[in-house]
């Protein structure tokens, strides 16, 4: 009993792990695994699985999303250097300063992920022989 | 057409049946079954609905690049169109559904 428990749960862990991010299974199952990410918005675990789609249509949606989020992230930080200017020295400035950099790391993360997505589509754009 | 009968008692019994054999088969190897058939059925209807989840998420996505101040048809296929420069396929497509979405809203 021990020993099948063992192995169930070893058989699992292979196909949730390594498996999966091998690229052996089949395209659809990239395709489920990415939206599944994509409806969670988790980007990055998207991107893994990206690699292994096919189809060019869902790393354009990440990153049409990522720009998205970027702009509201953008428009966010704008208003809040603008409220910074005018706000004066003490502890709301301060809290506003952690605000601004937060934002900041926001956008710089969005951005990585943007052209790491970018970096898939390029590859997915070039012709197999050519490389 | 046959008329198709539903059975009470039918469904006790499967239902019993169902729960004796995932009772015997955790007591032999100590796991239970039921969640990972669900898990099963769950990611098999993933698959099968992908077409449908992908146009969801595109509305989803449409829907996010219409704002929270719900931007006009016109501002919002241009939007569309800057955001998407490089992304032809996808920029097609939700020019598309933003022009549907245009044509029902005049109809």
């Amino acid at each position: 009993m021990l020993g099948l428990s063992l192995l169930v749960r070893l058989g699992r862990r292979t196909l949730a792990g390594p498996l999966a991010g091998s690229g052996v299974l089949p395209a659809s199952w990239y395709r489920h695994l990415a939206l599944a990410a994509l409806e969670e918005e988790d980007y990055p675990g998207a991107l893994g699985y990206l690699r292994w789609v096919q189809d060019p249509l869902l790393p354009q949606l990440l990153v049409l999303r990522l720009r998205l989020l970027a702009d509201r992230h953008g428009r966010r930080r704008q208003v809040l250097s603008e409220l910074l200017q005018e706000a004066p020295a003490g502890g709301v400035r301060e809290k506003g300063q952690a605000l601004l950099l937060a934002e900041e790391r926001a956008l710089k993360l969005l951005r990585a992920y943007e052209a790491r997505a970018l970096g898939l589509l390029s590859k997915k754009a070039k012709p197999s022989g050519a490389g | 057409m046959a008329s198709k009968k539903l059975s009470v008692s039918g469904a006790a019994v499967g239902g019993l049946a169902g729960w004796v054999a995932e009772v015997a088969f955790q007591e032999i190897t100590g796991h239970h079954i039921t969640s990972g058939i669900l898990e099963l059925l769950g990611a098999a209807a993933g698959l099968c609905r992908l077409d449908r989840r992908l146009a969801a998420a595109l509305q989803d996505t449409l829907d996010e690049a219409r704002g929270e101040d719900r931007e006009d048809y016109r501002q919002l296929k241009e939007r569309i169109r800057e955001l998407t420069r490089d992304l032809p396929e996808l920029g097609e497509i939700l020019d598309n559904m933003v022009d549907a979405g245009l044509r029902a809203h005049k109809a």
